[in-house]
């Protein structure tokens, strides 16, 4: 698994180099919106996962507890919005590279 | 009634006049809910069906300044407004405040304030019950919690109208300003000073940036200089996740639309309508979400000032 594993990710940078090269004849100005795309996406992933394993361990607390579920709900919430505000100065800094460039 | 919405109105005009487009006015801490602090604007950004007909003669422009063109805050057209300096913002956020003052008039008037609340004050009560139960008690205690709702009130209701006002097509989301949003930030900032100077000391509260009682001497300046940095990165914070939330969504809204006119095909609305129908009920949710988060934070860092334990 792990050598195919490798293979994939030499196959898509080798497949990558030349998109690379192309994107940078058209001028050289164009390569900063792959990497407020790549950046963006990046981001999501981080979130996805976080809010993710948040809300996995909040709903098993909340089933072997469910008279607590009122106070865990509460204690959830704040991490909650901050890991979706981190995601979203992440977003925010996409946005500055593709507006202001 | 009226006597009070003149008053509010002339004050809210008069902070508005203070200020140079753009930026926004600190609201004085209010003792009742109702006050909001306001300015004006008037033009304000169109969704894209509006938008269709006068795009459909500009090719020379990027798609990227177009949305940027409805993003922006800007001057107004209008000659009263320019001489006064009053910009889109500025407009919505009198808008907001008039709104609120109106409805949460409405709502306390004398007739309606004996027996079961019901109509507008029974919504508004749920609210503003939510808020002190539910924010305000469990992050400051009931003494504090009781004398800070209002400012949080003020805070989730200034910053709910605000973003549901840029819902309506055709207006402008004064929260998706950085400008608007910084100024809510230091409104919180100086919360938060006060609150850790009322609960602590003024030498209390700067002595418990060094750290806990029993962190080695040598790391005392680095953990005074951690704590600074986080004293002002949390409303930095705050500014950017409420700003770039709302501009995120109507972005997303207007990039939807305007794939009818990349692939200049009608047919393409079949797809890009519902999907902007979709996105801008996910905005909805994200007014209320952002609204309560900003509220809540600025709560919870309030209370761990006022309430730090030795």
């Amino acid at each position: 698994m792990q050598a195919t594993t490798k293979l994939l990710l030499l196959t898509a940078i080798l497949l990558a180099t030349p998109m690379m090269a192309m994107a940078q004849d058209g001028g050289g100005s164009t390569l900063h919106y792959m990497g407020a795309g790549l950046g963006a996406g990046i981001a999501t992933i981080g979130a996805g996962i976080g809010i993710g394993k948040l809300t996995a361990a909040a709903t098993e607390s909340i089933a072997r507890q469910p008279q607590a579920a009122k106070d865990i709900t509460a204690a959830f919430q704040l991490p909650l919005f901050l890991l979706e505000g981190v995601a979203v100065i992440a977003l925010a800094v996409c946005f500055v590279i593709i507006f202001t460039t | 009634m009226t006597a009070r919405i003149l008053l509010s109105l002339l004050l809210a005009v008069g902070l508005g006049f203070a200020q140079e487009h753009g930026a926004e006015t600190p609201a004085p801490e209010a003792a009742h809910v109702e006050e909001s602090h306001a300015e004006d604007g008037d033009h304000g950004e169109e969704h894209g069906e509006a938008h269709g007909e006068e795009h459909g003669g500009e090719h020379d422009e990027s798609f990227s300044s177009v949305i940027m063109h409805h993003i922006v805050n800007a001057p107004l057209e209008n000659e009263f407004a320019r001489q006064w300096g009053i910009s889109k913002a500025v407009l919505m956020m009198l808008i907001s405040a008039a709104a609120l003052i109106l409805l949460f008039g409405m709502a306390m008037r004398s007739s309606r304030l004996t027996g079961a609340p019901k109509g507008v004050t029974n919504a508004l009560e749920a609210l503003v019950v939510y808020i002190r139960d539910e924010v305000a008690y469990p992050a400051m205690g009931k003494r504090w919690g009781r004398k800070l709702t209002p400012f949080l009130c003020t805070l989730f209701f200034f910053i709910l109208t605000c973003n549901l006002m840029g819902m309506i097509p055709g207006s402008y989301t004064a929260t998706s300003n950085l400008n608007v949003t910084a100024t809510l930030a230091l409104i919180t900032l100086a919360m938060i000073i006060i609150g850790g100077v009322i609960g602590q000391g003024l030498g209390g509260y700067i002595g418990h940036m060094a750290g806990p009682p029993g962190t080695p001497t040598a790391i005392v300046p680095l953990v005074f200089l951690i704590e600074v940095l986080s004293l002002f990165v949390k409303p930095i914070a705050l500014m950017i996740r409420l700003g770039a939330n709302m501009t995120a969504g109507h972005i997303v809204i207007l990039v939807m639309l305007s794939f009818i006119f990349v692939f200049k095909s009608v047919w393409m609305g079949l797809l890009s309508v519902p999907l902007a129908v979709a996105i801008t009920i996910l905005e909805i949710i994200v007014a209320f979400i952002q609204a309560y988060v900003f509220t809540l934070l600025s709560a919870i860092f309030i209370g761990m000032g006022l309430h730090t334990d030795h």
